[in-house]
Parts: structure tokens; sequence; C-alpha cells
């Protein structure tokens, strides 16, 4: 089968790019600078804009 | 805890910060409110004209192939674009707890963007366009629109430089990408050096892209915001939504291709984007299981705030458009439906249905906070509610099942091409009626507005919500 | 808590765009620049280029194709709208004009399908007279209202209610490039491998 040299060259790219991101994915896990607590999401909540009752009339 | 932080997260703090970006939110609001009056009225005059083609058949500047354009770019680079600046700066702000930065510049930005829109569009109707779907408008028009976007660019990257927030929500990982990415896609498919199948596929790359990297990000940025927010309940899993930016912006940018499955372009090329459109599945879902997670149990909240019934409705059309984008890219799929109306009623589930819709729950949010007044008439955004919600729904079945019936006609070759043009007729006439219902609920919407700039409503904290409870 | 480092943020963004970009615009363009234009086809004259420009004005693109699909992919072929399209016959298309949208047919062998430039004016004038179902615009400011017609300039057969005190209904300039283009359209040539 005759493979067109552009296809060789994105799926190479491709498959850099995918090492790559699979690497810093386990780099940025292994470094503890994933945050599995969730405690991010809760940083929208300190403007004292957010109870529910108020935010149920908006 | 320093002070500092405590300062950062009191009540008045958070005043000063929205009073501080109202200017500018209220100048791009405004414009972009204006602008979707025109786009409306564009699309309404194109809609009427495939089932009426000799009404208004001797101007010119009104023919079907200037006006269809013509509403394209407005309500694309005038109102989504200046709408979601206005909600992005005002967003950008508060995400970072600082006020924000260059007003002067956001204000040249948006005095060029109008510009630009305006020069642009007039190009197009007046016979001036450059012929390339997404990117009619003359290369000055486009240059006066990237030099606004830079601006506006520049007071969000100013604004987050000087960031006092100690975590980066999500909603700013979105903001910050778009306004990296945005101006370089807008300047590499503009410049005039493409021909051939070449320019077809710089053109997709383009017109998809300006949804992966621009229009997209503005909405999810504010539903992750607004809903959470709302009911006061933070998103489902923050975990999950690394994952869904990171595999969106991967996946996202390889779709454009599916524009051009069956012509006359590679055929690997044609395969990449239809695997990257499929791929979508995996972004799609994480934001669908943050923001529906988030929601679910709450839905009677819908009820009593504006923001939230269109911000939920936005957000649900947006797992609705993704999973269909992904089906409807398949070759069997493209096969029946490439040419026909029904991706014109895919373009609308995603552009008003999903964007439009989670604009207009943002502004209900954001516009009493930045005047502290309160909107008048809550039976009038209810009465906006439906009629765009009952409109998009319609126009959208409407196109769905006549594209359908309209490429599997087409795709028999022993059925004469004038009646594949005549079968859609009458799904073009309720396409027009569901057309009609939304540009009535955007001059309810926009009434509504410029009472608000007028101040006709209650000063905020006695709204007429607290007297009916 | 920042939970990734912002370099990398922002490297990430822009490999993410640049690599896209690679896929699909800078290998197809390194491809596609080693194809040969196809043997048969010609350039545009001057007369076709200029019509090209009023078809880009009118907007023409937004309900017409030119591309052609291959077997067993639509019914392009059935409807004989010609061989599937291949990418050396747009060497000379700048802006290209593939389109996305059939309200109405394909174009890109039109000049073939319809050679007779009096059908092309009649449609242009009014495609409900050629073409009663039709929803496609008229385009009545690419002809004039004159009292007689000049010796060989072409006249449409037009009905008198369109032609009010009499005179005939002759094509502009602009009408006469624009149909030397449509009829121009004929990529019917053999392929070259």
């Amino acid at each position: 089968m005759n493979v067109p040299p552009a296809v060789l060259l994105v799926l190479g790219v491709a498959a850099c790019g995918a090492a790559l991101a699979l690497a810093g994915f386990a780099w940025a896990a292994a470094t503890g600078q994933l945050d599995p607590s969730n405690a991010g999401a809760l940083t929208i909540f300190d403007d004292g804009d957010d109870t529910p009752r108020q935010g149920a009339r908006r | 805890m320093t002070s500092i932080t405590k300062e950062l997260e009191t009540v008045e703090f958070r005043e000063r910060l929205d009073a501080e970006s109202a200017i500018p939110v209220l100048v791009f609001l405004a414009s972009g409110v204006l602008w979707l009056l025109v786009g409306s009225a564009l699309g309404i005059i194109a809609s009427i004209k495939l089932h009426a083609p000799d009404w208004l058949a001797t101007i010119p500047q009104l023919t079907f192939g200037r006006v269809r354009p013509a509403h394209l770019d407005v309500v694309a680079y005038g109102w989504a674009s200046l709408a979601g600046v206005g909600c992005l700066i005002w967003l950008t702000s508060r995400l970072c707890k600082t006020p924000i930065r260059q007003r002067g510049a956001l204000i040249a930005s948006a005095a060029l963007w109008n510009l630009g829109v305006l020069y642009g569009t007039g190009a197009v109707l007046f016979g001036y366009s450059q012929g390339v779907e997404w990117l009619e408008y003359p290369l000055p028009a486009a240059a006066i629109i990237a030099v606004a976007f830079l601006l506006f660019a520049w007071s969000i990257l100013s604004t987050f430089h000087a960031r006092q927030a100690e975590h980066l929500y999500v909603s700013l990982w979105y903001v910050i990408a778009s306004v990296v990415w945005f101006p370089i896609l807008f300047v590499v498919a503009n410049l005039p050096i493409y021909s051939g199948v070449e320019h077809a596929a710089v053109n997709w790359w383009y017109g998809h892209n300006a949804l992966a990297i621009w229009f997209t990000p503005i909405g999810l940025a504010l539903a992750y915001y607004m809903i959470p927010k709302v009911i006061g309940r933070p998103i489902y899993s923050y975990y999950l939504s690394l994952l869904g930016f990171w595999s969106f912006a991967l996946f996202y940018n390889w779709n454009g291709i599916h524009h051009l499955v069956g012509g006359p372009v590679p055929t690997w090329l044609q395969t990449i984007s239809i695997i990257a459109s499929v791929l979508m599945v995996i972004p799609v879902m994480a934001v669908a299981v943050n923001h529906h997670m988030t929601t679910i149990g709450h839905f009677k909240l819908l009820r009593t705030s504006p923001t939230l019934r269109f911000t939920v409705f936005g957000a649900m059309c947006y797992t609705a458009v993704s999973f269909q984008g992904s089906a409807e890219a398949l070759r069997n799929t493209q096969e029946v439906v490439h040419f026909t109306h029904y991706t014109v009623g895919h373009a609308h589930l995603g552009v008003y249905a999903f964007l439009s819709m989670i604009l207009f729950g943002s502004m209900y949010y954001i516009i009493p906070r930045v005047t502290a007044w309160d909107w008048p008439r809550p039976g009038a955004i209810r009465l906006h509610f439906w009629l765009a919600a009952l409109g998009i729904s319609l126009y959208f079945l409407a196109l769905t099942i006549g594209g359908w019936l309209q490429g599997m006609a087409m795709n028999n070759p022993a059925e004469p091409f004038v009646n594949v043009v005549a079968g859609t007729r009458g799904w073009l006439i309720l396409r027009s009626i569901g057309g009609s219902m939304m540009g009535l609920g955007h001059l309810v919407f926009a009434f509504l507005f410029f009472e608000m700039l007028w101040r006709a409503g209650p000063r905020r904290g006695a709204s007429p919500w607290e007297d009916a409870k | 808590m920042i939970f990734i480092r912002l370099w990398m943020f922002f490297a990430g963004v822009l490999a993410v765009l640049f690599l896209g970009w690679v896929g699909l615009v800078g290998a197809p363009g390194v491809q596609l620049a080693a194809l040969p234009a196809q043997t048969g086809l010609r350039p545009y004259t001057y007369q076709q280029e200029h019509g090209r420009q009023i078809y880009i004005r009118e907007g023409c693109v937004y309900c017409h194709t030119q591309q052609t699909r291959p077997p067993g992919f639509g019914g392009d072929q059935g409807r004989r709208w010609g061989r599937p399209s291949v990418p050396g016959d747009y060497v000379f298309d700048q802006p290209h004009l593939l389109g996305t949208s059939r309200t109405g047919p394909d174009l890109l062998n039109i000049g073939a399908r319809q050679p007779s430039a009096e059908w092309h004016y009649a449609h242009l004038f009014n495609p409900r007279a050629v073409v009663p179902q039709s929803i496609m615009p008229r385009f009545p400011w690419l002809f004039e209202l004159k009292a007689a017609a000049d010796p060989g300039e072409p006249v449409v057969d037009a009905p008198a209610e369109f032609r009010p005190g009499g005179g005939v209904i002759t094509p502009t300039r602009e009408g006469v490039d624009l149909v030397e283009y449509l009829r121009g359209m004929d990529r019917t040539y053999p392929v070259k491998p």
C-alpha cells in the first residue's frame, strides 16, 4: 500500500504530541501538581456573591 | 491566610471589581446587542427569500447571496464576539481578583471592532466580499478586527499578569487560551496566499477553529462559572475539567476538514478530521458530566433564576450539538447531509442554542452587578426565554428533518433536482417562523437591556422577586 | 493552588494550535503543491475571471458547490454531473469556490451540461421563467432595458411585463462575463493520473 509521506508526517507529529502529553501528565501527577481534592472548584465562592438563596433570584 | 487574602474575599472588594469593569463591559455588551438585532434582521430576510424568492428581488444589496454571509458575519463577529468579550472582561477581573487592566485599550478595541464589523458587513452587502465562507470581510476590515482583538487580548493578559487570585479557576484556562489562539488563527487564515484545494483546507481549518478556539471557549468559560455560582454548589469534578480542557484543545484543532468529506481533498486528511471529530466525545463527556451533575437535583432553581434557565439550556445544547457533530462527521452521515440545510440546523444549535443562550444567561447575571440595578419585568425575561427556546427548537427540528429528507432525495439520481428543491419549501417556511420567534425574543431582550442602561428597574437589593416571595 | 506550571500551560496552548495547523494546512499544502495541474484545464480568460468575480459578489457559492463526488458516495455520478473532481482541477481558483451547500445543483461542469448562452441569460434574468419551481434569486441588475439591441448583442427572451413601454432586455457587461464564466465551467477532460 502506498502511504503518502504527508500521512507519515502527520502520524509522526501526532504520536510525538501524544507521547509528550502523556509524559507531561505523568510528570504533573508524580510531582503532586494535580489536585484530586476538588478544592479548586470552591474558589469562586469566596466573594460573598454566591449563596443559593441570593443566586436563585438571578 | 494573610490579611490581603481576607480583603480579597470581602463583598466590598468584589463590588469594586464589578464597578471598575462596568464601562468597558457595558460598551461591549451594548454593541453586541445592537449587532444581534441587525444580524437577526439579516437572517430573517435571508430565510424568507428561500421560500419567497421574488420578495425584495430587485435590490442587489439584499440578494440572498449577500444577505446570508452578512448575517453570519454580523452574528459571529458582531453579536457573539462583542457580547462574549463583554462577559469575558467581567469574568477575568473576578477570577483574577484584580480590577480589569487597560480599560482605555478596551474602549478603543470596542470602537475598532464595531468599525470593522460595520465596514466588513457593508462591503459584503455592497459586493466587495472575499468570497470565502467565514472570511468574507475584505482584508482592511479583517485587519481592523485583528487590531481590536489584540487590544482586548492585551487587557486580558495584563489583568491575568496582575492577578491576586492564588488559584486559576477552570474558566480562566479557557479565556487565556482563547485570547492567545484566536488572533493567530485569524491572521494566518486571512493571509492572501492560498489557492485551489489548499485554500479550501485553510478555509475550513479556520471555519471550524473559529468555533473551537474562540466561540466555544467563551460559552464553556461562562457556563463553568455561572452554573455552580448560581446553584451555590461546586462543579462535580474539578479533576475532570483538566482532562476536559486539554483533550478539547488537542482534538478540536483537527476537526476542520470534516467540512470537505467526499470532496477533492486527500482522503487521509478527511479521515484525520473525522477521527478527531469522534474523539471530541472525550472532552464533551467531561464537560457534560461536570455541568449536568452540578445541576442535577436543582432543576427547581431554573424557574426563579433567568441566568440558570438560559445557561443550563445552553449547556444541554452544547452536549447535544457536540454529540451530533461527532456523528455528523462520519462518512455515512456526511454522504446524506453535507450539502443540505441539515448542516445549517447544526450550526444554529451550536452558535445559537449553546453559545447565544449562555451569553443571554450570563448577561442577566453580569449587568445587575456592574450597574448595581436590577432587572425590571420578570415576565418579559420569561417571554424572552420562551421565544428564544421555542424558536430555536422549531428552527432546529425543521432544518434537521427537512435537511435529511433533502439529502436523501439529492442522493437519488432518479429524483429530478427541481423536486429536491421544491421538497424543502415547507421546512424552510417553518424555519422562517422559528427564526422570527428568535428575532422577537431579541427585541424583548434589547428592550430590557436598554431599560437597564436607563435604570428603569429597581435599585439592586429591592428586586421584584423579593416582593413576590 | 496552581496545579500546573504556567509556562507549560502557554507552551501547550501554542503547541496544540501549531500541531493542528501542521496537520490540516501545512502537510496537505506540501502534498498538494507536488500535484500537477490537469492538462485539460485552461486558465481563465480575462472575461471569465471577471465573470468569476461577479459569481463571488452575488454569493452564488452559498447555494452551489463546485465539486463532484466519487461513485458510491451520493448521487453525483447517477446525475451525470461529471467525474469526481481532483485537486488539479482547481489550480487557477483563487479564492476557492468549492462550496458547502447544494440548495441548487453543482456547477463544476455547468458549461458542458448547459452550453446555451440564451438559456443562461433567461435563467439569470428570471429563473422561474425557465424552471417554474426554482427558488434562485433574480439578477435584474445584470441586465438593462433598451429601445433596441446593438448589432450582435444578445437579447433576453423576457415576457412583456418586464419590459414596460416595449424595448428589449440585454445583458450588461457583467451579465455577459458571468455567463462566459459559467459556460466555461467544464472539467470533463480525462484525469491525468
